[in-house]
Protein backbone atom coordinates (compact mmCIF):
# COMPACT_ATOMS: atom_id res chain seq x y z
CA UNK A 1 0.00 0.00 0.00
CA UNK A 2 2.80 2.64 1.36
CA UNK A 3 4.53 1.04 -1.83
CA UNK A 4 1.60 2.27 -4.23
CA UNK A 5 1.42 5.72 -2.93
CA UNK A 6 5.51 5.96 -3.13
CA UNK A 7 4.68 5.06 -7.09
CA UNK A 8 2.08 6.98 -7.58
CA UNK A 9 3.86 10.40 -5.96
CA UNK A 10 7.28 9.35 -7.73
CA UNK A 11 5.14 9.43 -10.74
CA UNK A 12 3.54 12.57 -10.29
CA UNK A 13 6.84 14.36 -9.65
CA UNK A 14 7.98 12.81 -12.75
CA UNK A 15 5.34 14.59 -14.71
CA UNK A 16 5.88 17.54 -13.03
CA UNK A 17 9.14 17.80 -13.99
CA UNK A 18 9.41 15.71 -17.23
CA UNK A 19 7.15 16.84 -19.69
CA UNK A 20 4.70 14.19 -20.18
CA UNK A 21 5.76 13.66 -24.04
CA UNK A 22 9.15 12.69 -23.09
CA UNK A 23 8.68 9.74 -20.76
CA UNK A 24 9.04 6.27 -22.02
CA UNK A 25 6.04 4.35 -22.65
CA UNK A 26 6.99 1.95 -19.26
CA UNK A 27 6.73 5.47 -17.16
CA UNK A 28 3.53 6.05 -18.58
CA UNK A 29 2.32 2.95 -18.37
CA UNK A 30 3.10 2.91 -14.44
CA UNK A 31 1.48 6.43 -14.59
CA UNK A 32 -1.71 5.44 -16.25
CA UNK A 33 -1.99 2.27 -13.93
CA UNK A 34 -1.95 4.77 -11.10
CA UNK A 35 -5.06 6.46 -12.72
CA UNK A 36 -3.17 8.79 -14.74
CA UNK A 37 -5.47 9.70 -17.30
CA UNK A 38 -3.11 12.15 -19.28
CA UNK A 39 -0.11 9.18 -19.59
CA UNK A 40 -3.03 6.96 -21.14
CA UNK A 41 -4.02 9.71 -23.49
CA UNK A 42 -0.49 10.24 -24.26
CA UNK A 43 -0.02 6.36 -25.41
CA UNK A 44 -3.10 6.60 -27.34
CA UNK A 45 -1.51 9.99 -28.92
CA UNK A 46 1.82 7.94 -29.73
CA UNK A 47 0.06 4.69 -30.92
CA UNK A 48 -3.25 5.53 -32.56
CA UNK A 49 -1.92 5.96 -35.81
CA UNK A 50 0.64 3.26 -36.58
CA UNK A 51 -2.13 0.76 -35.05
CA UNK A 52 -4.45 2.16 -37.49
CA UNK A 53 -2.44 1.57 -40.67
CA UNK A 54 -0.81 -1.72 -39.48
CA UNK A 55 -4.55 -2.56 -38.97
CA UNK A 56 -5.62 -0.88 -42.00
CA UNK A 57 -2.71 -2.25 -44.14
CA UNK A 58 -3.68 -5.69 -42.62
CA UNK A 59 -7.61 -5.87 -43.22
CA UNK A 60 -7.72 -3.04 -46.07
CA UNK A 61 -10.80 -1.45 -44.82
CA UNK A 62 -10.67 1.73 -42.86
CA UNK A 63 -13.68 1.63 -40.68
CA UNK A 64 -12.94 -1.75 -39.50
CA UNK A 65 -9.37 -0.85 -38.75
CA UNK A 66 -10.22 2.64 -36.58
CA UNK A 67 -12.86 0.15 -34.79
CA UNK A 68 -10.24 -2.35 -33.96
CA UNK A 69 -7.38 0.33 -32.72
CA UNK A 70 -10.06 1.27 -30.55
CA UNK A 71 -10.94 -2.03 -29.05
CA UNK A 72 -7.41 -2.38 -29.12
CA UNK A 73 -6.59 0.74 -26.57
CA UNK A 74 -9.83 -0.46 -25.02
CA UNK A 75 -8.15 -3.76 -24.14
CA UNK A 76 -4.57 -1.88 -22.85
CA UNK A 77 -6.24 -0.08 -20.84
CA UNK A 78 -8.40 -2.60 -18.85
CA UNK A 79 -5.25 -4.95 -18.79
CA UNK A 80 -2.72 -1.97 -16.99
CA UNK A 81 -2.61 -3.93 -13.84
CA UNK A 82 -1.40 -7.19 -15.86
CA UNK A 83 0.62 -5.79 -18.11
CA UNK A 84 4.59 -6.78 -17.49
CA UNK A 85 7.26 -4.60 -18.69
CA UNK A 86 9.15 -7.74 -20.02
CA UNK A 87 8.08 -6.97 -23.71
CA UNK A 88 8.37 -3.52 -25.23
CA UNK A 89 5.25 -1.96 -25.19
CA UNK A 90 4.89 -1.61 -28.91
CA UNK A 91 5.36 -5.25 -29.12
CA UNK A 92 2.48 -5.64 -26.46
CA UNK A 93 -0.03 -3.10 -28.39
CA UNK A 94 0.80 -5.13 -31.57
CA UNK A 95 -0.15 -7.74 -30.57
CA UNK A 96 -3.16 -7.29 -29.23
CA UNK A 97 -4.14 -5.77 -32.55
CA UNK A 98 -2.81 -8.56 -34.47
CA UNK A 99 -4.83 -10.80 -32.80
CA UNK A 100 -8.15 -9.03 -33.07
CA UNK A 101 -7.16 -8.72 -37.06
CA UNK A 102 -6.95 -12.29 -37.42
CA UNK A 103 -9.91 -12.62 -35.15
CA UNK A 104 -11.75 -10.78 -37.62
CA UNK A 105 -10.60 -12.12 -40.58
CA UNK A 106 -12.25 -15.70 -38.60
CA UNK A 107 -15.01 -13.73 -38.27
CA UNK A 108 -15.12 -12.41 -41.98
CA UNK A 109 -14.64 -15.82 -43.37
CA UNK A 110 -17.54 -17.56 -41.17
CA UNK A 111 -19.75 -14.75 -42.50
CA UNK A 112 -18.02 -15.27 -46.16
CA UNK A 113 -19.13 -19.14 -45.56
CA UNK A 114 -22.60 -18.38 -44.09
CA UNK A 115 -23.85 -15.87 -47.19
CA UNK A 116 -25.16 -16.63 -50.24
CA UNK A 117 -22.93 -15.12 -52.11
CA UNK A 118 -20.13 -16.57 -50.69
CA UNK A 119 -21.00 -19.88 -52.79
CA UNK A 120 -20.49 -18.24 -56.07
CA UNK A 121 -17.17 -16.33 -55.08
CA UNK A 122 -12.77 -18.08 -54.96
CA UNK A 123 -13.05 -17.62 -50.96
CA UNK A 124 -9.62 -19.04 -50.89
CA UNK A 125 -6.92 -16.21 -49.21
CA UNK A 126 -4.35 -18.32 -51.37
CA UNK A 127 -5.94 -17.55 -55.04
CA UNK A 128 -4.83 -14.77 -56.69
CA UNK A 129 -7.21 -11.82 -57.60
CA UNK A 130 -8.09 -11.45 -60.88
CA UNK A 131 -6.74 -8.05 -62.00
CA UNK A 132 -6.43 -7.50 -65.70
CA UNK A 133 -3.80 -5.00 -66.63
CA UNK A 134 -5.52 -1.43 -67.33
CA UNK A 135 -4.78 -0.64 -71.37
CA UNK A 136 -6.33 2.76 -70.98
CA UNK A 137 -4.35 6.25 -71.23
CA UNK A 138 -4.49 7.59 -67.62
CA UNK A 139 -5.04 11.03 -67.35
CA UNK A 140 -3.68 12.19 -64.40
CA UNK A 141 -0.36 10.84 -62.36
CA UNK A 142 -2.03 11.13 -58.83
CA UNK A 143 -5.09 8.84 -59.71
CA UNK A 144 -2.17 6.46 -60.90
CA UNK A 145 -0.57 6.07 -57.86
CA UNK A 146 -3.68 5.96 -56.06
CA UNK A 147 -4.52 3.24 -58.03
CA UNK A 148 -1.77 1.75 -57.76
CA UNK A 149 -1.31 1.81 -53.94
CA UNK A 150 -5.03 0.25 -53.67
CA UNK A 151 -3.93 -2.66 -56.24
CA UNK A 152 -1.11 -3.02 -53.88
CA UNK A 153 -3.21 -2.70 -50.71
CA UNK A 154 -5.32 -5.08 -52.26
CA UNK A 155 -2.63 -7.50 -53.16
CA UNK A 156 -1.47 -7.73 -49.50
CA UNK A 157 -5.07 -8.23 -47.82
CA UNK A 158 -5.25 -10.99 -50.30
CA UNK A 159 -2.40 -12.64 -49.07
CA UNK A 160 -2.68 -15.60 -46.34
CA UNK A 161 -2.96 -14.13 -42.96
CA UNK A 162 0.33 -15.94 -41.71
CA UNK A 163 2.59 -13.88 -44.55
CA UNK A 164 0.45 -10.54 -44.41
CA UNK A 165 1.02 -9.63 -40.29
CA UNK A 166 4.83 -10.62 -40.88
CA UNK A 167 5.26 -8.53 -44.17
CA UNK A 168 2.91 -5.61 -43.01
CA UNK A 169 5.36 -5.23 -39.29
CA UNK A 170 8.05 -5.45 -41.68
CA UNK A 171 7.26 -3.59 -44.56
CA UNK A 172 5.27 -0.97 -43.09
CA UNK A 173 5.91 -0.47 -39.86
CA UNK A 174 9.64 -0.82 -40.17
CA UNK A 175 10.22 -3.62 -37.46
CA UNK A 176 12.49 -5.78 -36.64
CA UNK A 177 12.92 -9.46 -37.27
CA UNK A 178 13.22 -9.99 -33.62
CA UNK A 179 10.49 -7.77 -32.96
CA UNK A 180 8.21 -9.15 -35.56
CA UNK A 181 9.22 -12.75 -34.07
CA UNK A 182 7.99 -10.97 -30.62
CA UNK A 183 4.75 -9.88 -31.56
CA UNK A 184 3.84 -12.76 -33.62
CA UNK A 185 4.99 -14.98 -30.96
CA UNK A 186 7.25 -17.29 -33.68
CA UNK A 187 10.69 -18.57 -34.35
CA UNK A 188 13.32 -15.92 -35.80
CA UNK A 189 13.84 -18.56 -38.84
CA UNK A 190 9.97 -18.86 -39.13
CA UNK A 191 9.52 -15.24 -39.24
CA UNK A 192 11.96 -14.71 -42.12
CA UNK A 193 10.88 -17.56 -43.87
CA UNK A 194 7.50 -16.29 -43.87
CA UNK A 195 8.38 -12.50 -44.94
CA UNK A 196 10.47 -13.94 -47.71
CA UNK A 197 7.30 -15.81 -48.58
CA UNK A 198 4.97 -13.01 -48.79
CA UNK A 199 7.45 -11.02 -50.91
CA UNK A 200 7.75 -13.65 -53.00
CA UNK A 201 3.28 -14.02 -53.26
CA UNK A 202 3.49 -10.54 -53.83
CA UNK A 203 6.06 -10.48 -56.52
CA UNK A 204 3.63 -12.77 -58.43
CA UNK A 205 0.62 -10.66 -57.64
CA UNK A 206 2.20 -7.25 -58.76
CA UNK A 207 4.21 -8.53 -62.12
CA UNK A 208 2.37 -6.38 -63.72
CA UNK A 209 3.39 -3.09 -61.65
CA UNK A 210 6.69 -4.20 -61.68
CA UNK B 1 14.88 6.59 -39.31
CA UNK B 2 17.82 5.97 -41.82
CA UNK B 3 19.48 4.06 -39.60
CA UNK B 4 16.38 2.15 -38.87
CA UNK B 5 15.92 1.78 -42.52
CA UNK B 6 20.25 0.50 -42.97
CA UNK B 7 19.29 -2.00 -40.12
CA UNK B 8 16.57 -3.46 -41.44
CA UNK B 9 18.36 -3.73 -44.73
CA UNK B 10 21.19 -5.66 -43.32
CA UNK B 11 18.92 -7.76 -41.70
CA UNK B 12 17.39 -8.81 -45.23
CA UNK B 13 20.20 -9.78 -46.78
CA UNK B 14 21.10 -9.20 -50.18
CA UNK B 15 17.71 -8.90 -52.04
CA UNK B 16 16.65 -9.37 -55.48
CA UNK B 17 15.56 -7.18 -58.08
CA UNK B 18 12.01 -7.17 -57.89
CA UNK B 19 12.25 -7.90 -53.49
CA UNK B 20 13.48 -4.28 -53.53
CA UNK B 21 10.63 -3.21 -55.92
CA UNK B 22 8.19 -4.78 -54.18
CA UNK B 23 9.78 -2.82 -50.95
CA UNK B 24 9.74 0.15 -52.43
CA UNK B 25 6.51 0.43 -53.63
CA UNK B 26 5.12 -1.37 -49.90
CA UNK B 27 6.87 1.57 -48.04
CA UNK B 28 5.67 4.04 -50.44
CA UNK B 29 1.92 3.38 -49.48
CA UNK B 30 0.19 6.45 -47.86
CA UNK B 31 -0.17 6.09 -44.39
CA UNK B 32 -3.55 6.25 -42.93
CA UNK B 33 -4.08 8.38 -39.60
CA UNK B 34 -6.93 7.54 -37.00
CA UNK B 35 -9.64 9.95 -36.93
CA UNK B 36 -9.82 13.43 -35.09
CA UNK B 37 -12.49 12.13 -33.25
CA UNK B 38 -10.36 8.88 -32.20
CA UNK B 39 -9.68 9.47 -28.33
CA UNK B 40 -13.25 11.17 -27.95
CA UNK B 41 -14.66 7.95 -29.16
CA UNK B 42 -12.21 6.13 -27.64
CA UNK B 43 -13.31 7.73 -23.93
CA UNK B 44 -16.58 6.94 -24.56
CA UNK B 45 -16.11 3.20 -25.24
CA UNK B 46 -13.72 2.67 -22.24
CA UNK B 47 -16.57 4.05 -20.38
CA UNK B 48 -19.57 1.92 -21.28
CA UNK B 49 -17.11 -1.10 -21.85
CA UNK B 50 -17.06 -3.38 -18.45
CA UNK B 51 -13.92 -4.13 -17.69
CA UNK B 52 -12.98 -8.07 -19.05
CA UNK B 53 -12.20 -9.20 -15.66
CA UNK B 54 -15.65 -8.79 -14.38
CA UNK B 55 -17.01 -10.98 -16.51
CA UNK B 56 -17.80 -14.12 -16.26
CA UNK B 57 -15.40 -16.69 -17.95
CA UNK B 58 -18.05 -19.06 -17.87
CA UNK B 59 -20.65 -17.38 -20.43
CA UNK B 60 -18.71 -18.49 -23.76
CA UNK B 61 -19.12 -22.22 -21.93
CA UNK B 62 -22.86 -21.85 -21.24
CA UNK B 63 -23.45 -20.82 -24.62
CA UNK B 64 -22.65 -24.44 -25.99
CA UNK B 65 -23.49 -26.42 -22.44
CA UNK B 66 -27.04 -25.04 -22.00
CA UNK B 67 -28.19 -25.79 -25.54
CA UNK B 68 -26.60 -28.89 -25.61
CA UNK B 69 -27.93 -30.26 -22.14
CA UNK B 70 -31.38 -29.20 -23.26
CA UNK B 71 -31.12 -31.35 -26.19
CA UNK B 72 -29.64 -34.13 -23.79
CA UNK B 73 -32.81 -33.95 -21.96
CA UNK B 74 -35.54 -33.78 -24.69
CA UNK B 75 -33.28 -37.13 -26.26
CA UNK B 76 -33.48 -39.05 -22.73
CA UNK B 77 -36.88 -37.78 -22.33
CA UNK B 78 -37.86 -39.47 -25.14
CA UNK B 79 -35.84 -42.52 -24.77
CA UNK B 80 -37.32 -43.50 -21.24
CA UNK B 81 -40.87 -42.91 -22.14
CA UNK B 82 -40.51 -45.37 -25.07
CA UNK B 83 -39.01 -48.05 -23.03
CA UNK B 84 -41.43 -47.36 -20.45
CA UNK B 85 -44.21 -47.13 -23.31
CA UNK B 86 -42.86 -50.22 -24.89
CA UNK B 87 -43.30 -52.42 -21.42
CA UNK B 88 -46.50 -51.28 -20.41
CA UNK B 89 -47.51 -52.22 -24.07
CA UNK B 90 -45.40 -55.80 -23.79
CA UNK B 91 -47.50 -55.99 -20.65
CA UNK B 92 -50.71 -55.09 -22.01
CA UNK B 93 -49.75 -57.88 -24.79
CA UNK B 94 -49.47 -60.24 -22.28
CA UNK B 95 -53.12 -59.61 -20.58
CA UNK B 96 -54.50 -61.04 -24.36
CA UNK B 97 -56.40 -63.98 -23.74
CA UNK B 98 -54.83 -66.93 -23.52
CA UNK B 99 -56.63 -70.11 -25.61
CA UNK B 100 -57.44 -72.60 -23.26
CA UNK B 101 -57.01 -76.19 -24.94
CA UNK B 102 -59.72 -76.01 -26.73
CA UNK B 103 -59.55 -79.67 -28.21
CA UNK B 104 -60.87 -80.36 -24.27
CA UNK B 105 -63.89 -77.95 -24.74
CA UNK B 106 -64.92 -79.76 -28.36
CA UNK B 107 -64.53 -82.74 -26.34
CA UNK B 108 -67.64 -81.20 -24.57
CA UNK B 109 -69.48 -81.04 -27.74
CA UNK B 110 -71.66 -83.81 -27.49
CA UNK B 111 -72.72 -83.64 -23.55
CA UNK B 112 -73.06 -79.70 -24.42
CA UNK B 113 -75.70 -80.56 -27.24
CA UNK B 114 -77.24 -83.51 -24.83
CA UNK B 115 -80.58 -82.53 -24.23
CA UNK B 116 -79.75 -82.67 -20.42
CA UNK B 117 -77.30 -80.01 -20.36
CA UNK B 118 -78.74 -77.83 -22.70
CA UNK B 119 -81.84 -77.73 -20.17
CA UNK B 120 -80.11 -76.91 -17.34
CA UNK B 121 -79.59 -72.88 -16.91
CA UNK B 122 -76.75 -72.53 -19.41
CA UNK B 123 -75.98 -69.65 -20.84
CA UNK B 124 -74.66 -71.44 -23.76
CA UNK B 125 -78.41 -72.44 -25.39
CA UNK B 126 -80.90 -69.66 -24.06
CA UNK B 127 -83.18 -70.45 -26.90
CA UNK B 128 -83.61 -72.32 -29.81
CA UNK B 129 -81.55 -70.39 -32.21
CA UNK B 130 -78.77 -70.79 -30.46
CA UNK B 131 -79.49 -74.45 -29.35
CA UNK B 132 -79.70 -75.26 -32.99
CA UNK B 133 -76.34 -73.60 -33.79
CA UNK B 134 -74.70 -74.64 -30.36
CA UNK B 135 -71.89 -76.14 -32.74
CA UNK B 136 -71.31 -72.98 -34.47
CA UNK B 137 -70.89 -71.00 -31.18
CA UNK B 138 -69.38 -73.76 -29.64
CA UNK B 139 -66.38 -73.25 -32.89
CA UNK B 140 -66.53 -69.56 -31.94
CA UNK B 141 -65.80 -70.06 -28.19
CA UNK B 142 -62.85 -72.41 -29.29
CA UNK B 143 -61.77 -69.15 -31.24
CA UNK B 144 -62.68 -66.64 -27.88
CA UNK B 145 -60.59 -67.51 -25.06
CA UNK B 146 -60.67 -66.73 -21.46
CA UNK B 147 -59.11 -63.68 -21.02
CA UNK B 148 -56.22 -63.91 -18.21
CA UNK B 149 -54.02 -61.62 -16.69
CA UNK B 150 -51.02 -63.79 -16.83
CA UNK B 151 -50.23 -67.58 -18.07
CA UNK B 152 -50.23 -68.96 -14.15
CA UNK B 153 -54.15 -67.61 -14.40
CA UNK B 154 -56.42 -69.81 -15.67
CA UNK B 155 -60.61 -69.43 -15.88
CA UNK B 156 -62.37 -71.85 -13.84
CA UNK B 157 -65.73 -72.45 -12.40
CA UNK B 158 -66.35 -70.37 -9.24
CA UNK B 159 -68.63 -67.47 -7.70
CA UNK B 160 -71.52 -66.58 -10.05
CA UNK B 161 -69.97 -62.90 -11.03
CA UNK B 162 -72.62 -60.51 -12.61
CA UNK B 163 -71.66 -60.34 -15.94
CA UNK B 164 -72.04 -56.76 -17.35
CA UNK B 165 -74.61 -56.48 -20.23
CA UNK B 166 -73.01 -57.02 -23.29
CA UNK B 167 -74.32 -54.41 -26.07
CA UNK B 168 -76.39 -55.82 -28.95
CA UNK B 169 -74.98 -57.13 -31.71
CA UNK B 170 -76.84 -54.76 -34.26
CA UNK B 171 -73.62 -53.93 -35.38
CA UNK B 172 -72.85 -56.88 -36.77
CA UNK B 173 -75.01 -56.91 -39.94
CA UNK B 174 -73.34 -53.59 -40.72
CA UNK B 175 -70.58 -55.69 -41.42
CA UNK B 176 -66.71 -53.96 -41.20
CA UNK B 177 -64.68 -53.35 -38.01
CA UNK B 178 -62.01 -55.29 -36.59
CA UNK B 179 -61.87 -58.66 -35.05
CA UNK B 180 -61.76 -57.20 -31.74
CA UNK B 181 -64.37 -55.24 -32.16
CA UNK B 182 -66.86 -57.85 -33.50
CA UNK B 183 -65.61 -60.47 -30.75
CA UNK B 184 -66.76 -58.11 -28.12
CA UNK B 185 -70.65 -58.34 -29.60
CA UNK B 186 -70.85 -61.82 -29.50
CA UNK B 187 -72.29 -63.72 -26.60
CA UNK B 188 -69.72 -65.97 -24.69
CA UNK B 189 -70.91 -69.42 -24.50
CA UNK B 190 -69.31 -71.08 -21.34
CA UNK B 191 -70.09 -74.23 -19.80
CA UNK B 192 -72.15 -74.14 -16.51
CA UNK B 193 -70.96 -72.64 -13.72
CA UNK B 194 -67.91 -71.06 -15.73
CA UNK B 195 -67.88 -67.22 -16.29
CA UNK B 196 -65.23 -66.11 -18.81
CA UNK B 197 -64.08 -63.24 -16.16
CA UNK B 198 -64.16 -66.04 -13.88
CA UNK B 199 -60.09 -66.51 -12.51
CA UNK B 200 -58.22 -68.84 -9.94
CA UNK B 201 -54.38 -68.33 -9.26
CA UNK B 202 -52.96 -71.71 -10.10
CA UNK B 203 -49.19 -72.75 -11.06
CA UNK B 204 -48.76 -73.60 -14.57
CA UNK B 205 -48.04 -77.73 -13.74
CA UNK B 206 -49.74 -80.28 -15.11
CA UNK B 207 -51.55 -81.62 -12.39
CA UNK B 208 -53.19 -78.45 -11.85
CA UNK B 209 -53.70 -78.14 -15.46
CA UNK B 210 -55.47 -81.49 -15.00
CA UNK B 211 -57.70 -80.55 -12.11
CA UNK B 212 -59.43 -77.45 -14.06
CA UNK B 213 -59.73 -79.69 -17.02
CA UNK B 214 -61.25 -82.41 -15.69
CA UNK B 215 -63.89 -79.76 -13.65
CA UNK B 216 -64.89 -78.74 -17.03
CA UNK B 217 -64.89 -81.64 -18.00
CA UNK B 218 -67.26 -82.84 -15.34
CA UNK B 219 -69.50 -79.91 -14.54
CA UNK B 220 -71.74 -80.29 -18.12
CA UNK B 221 -72.58 -83.37 -16.15
CA UNK B 222 -73.09 -81.98 -13.33
CA UNK B 223 -70.46 -83.12 -11.36
CA UNK B 224 -68.50 -80.57 -9.48
CA UNK B 225 -65.59 -81.84 -7.85
CA UNK B 226 -62.97 -80.74 -5.52
CA UNK B 227 -58.93 -81.50 -6.05
CA UNK B 228 -57.63 -83.10 -2.52
CA UNK B 229 -54.28 -84.47 -2.32
CA UNK B 230 -53.65 -85.18 -6.18
CA UNK B 231 -57.66 -87.47 -5.97
CA UNK B 232 -60.37 -85.78 -7.39
CA UNK B 233 -63.43 -86.03 -4.96
CA UNK B 234 -66.82 -85.45 -5.71
CA UNK B 235 -68.33 -82.24 -4.05
CA UNK B 236 -71.54 -81.87 -5.38
CA UNK B 237 -73.77 -83.55 -8.27
CA UNK B 238 -76.41 -81.14 -9.73
CA UNK B 239 -80.34 -82.48 -9.36
CA UNK B 240 -81.85 -84.20 -11.87
CA UNK B 241 -78.39 -83.74 -13.88
CA UNK B 242 -77.06 -86.71 -16.17
CA UNK B 243 -74.65 -87.28 -13.13
CA UNK B 244 -77.17 -87.64 -10.38
CA UNK B 245 -79.06 -89.69 -12.55
CA UNK B 246 -76.49 -91.91 -13.54
CA UNK B 247 -75.86 -92.73 -9.55
CA UNK B 248 -72.60 -90.39 -9.26
CA UNK B 249 -72.20 -89.45 -5.44
CA UNK B 250 -70.59 -86.76 -3.09
CA UNK B 251 -67.47 -87.82 -1.82
CA UNK B 252 -67.01 -90.13 -4.87
CA UNK B 253 -63.23 -89.77 -5.71
CA UNK B 254 -62.79 -89.93 -9.61
CA UNK B 255 -60.26 -91.96 -11.23
CA UNK B 256 -60.73 -92.11 -14.85
CA UNK B 257 -62.37 -91.00 -17.28
CA UNK B 258 -63.21 -92.78 -20.43
CA UNK B 259 -60.86 -95.25 -19.18
CA UNK B 260 -58.21 -92.86 -18.65
CA UNK B 261 -56.34 -91.90 -15.70
CA UNK B 262 -57.35 -88.37 -14.96
CA UNK B 263 -53.75 -87.79 -13.00
CA UNK B 264 -51.77 -89.00 -16.04
CA UNK B 265 -51.61 -86.33 -19.47
CA UNK B 266 -54.54 -88.41 -21.31
CA UNK B 267 -56.84 -85.46 -19.99
CA UNK B 268 -55.38 -82.83 -21.97
CA UNK B 269 -53.66 -85.18 -24.58
CA UNK B 270 -56.39 -87.19 -25.82
CA UNK B 271 -59.94 -86.35 -26.79
CA UNK B 272 -62.28 -87.61 -24.40
CA UNK B 273 -65.89 -88.01 -24.70
CA UNK B 274 -66.54 -88.17 -21.26
CA UNK B 275 -69.34 -90.77 -21.51
CA UNK B 276 -67.80 -93.10 -18.19
CA UNK B 277 -66.26 -92.58 -15.57
CA UNK B 278 -64.75 -94.91 -12.83
CA UNK B 279 -64.72 -93.30 -9.24
CA UNK B 280 -63.89 -94.87 -6.30
CA UNK B 281 -66.42 -95.33 -3.38
CA UNK B 282 -64.74 -95.82 0.00
CA UNK B 283 -62.58 -98.84 -1.09
CA UNK B 284 -65.01 -100.43 -4.02
CA UNK B 285 -64.38 -98.92 -7.83
CA UNK B 286 -67.33 -97.87 -9.42
CA UNK B 287 -67.48 -97.68 -13.20
CA UNK B 288 -70.46 -95.18 -14.33
CA UNK B 289 -71.70 -94.47 -17.46
CA UNK B 290 -73.73 -92.12 -18.85
CA UNK B 291 -76.64 -92.69 -21.13
CA UNK B 292 -77.98 -89.61 -22.81
CA UNK B 293 -81.29 -90.06 -21.60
Amino acid sequence: MALDKFEKRSAEVLQTIVPIEKLSDHELIESAKGGDEPAFAEIVRRYRNPITNYLYRFLNDYEEAVDLAQETFVRVYFALERYHTEFAFSTYIYRIATNLAISELRKRKRRKLVSLTGFFQYGDDEEEDFQPPDEKPLPDVNLVENEQSKIIGRAIATLPEKYRAPIVLREIEGKSYDEIAEILDLGLGTTKSRINRARGLLKEKLKNLI
Amino acid sequence: MINKDLQNNTEDGILSVGDVKIRQMIKNLPRVNAPKDFDFRLKARIANAQPTEFQPRFLPVLRYVLPLSVVVLVFAFVIINGVYFAEKTQIAGNTQPIPVESKIITTNDSQILSPEVAKAPVESAPDKDIADSSESKVQVKKKESIPVEETNFVAVKSQKKPQPELPKAKDADEGGGSHDSAASYLKVITPNGIHVNDVVETSPNNEHKNDILTKQMLLPLGIEIVSENGKRRVQSVKKESIAERSGVKVGDLVEMIDGEKVSGDAVHDKKLEGKQITVLRGTEKVEITFDNQ
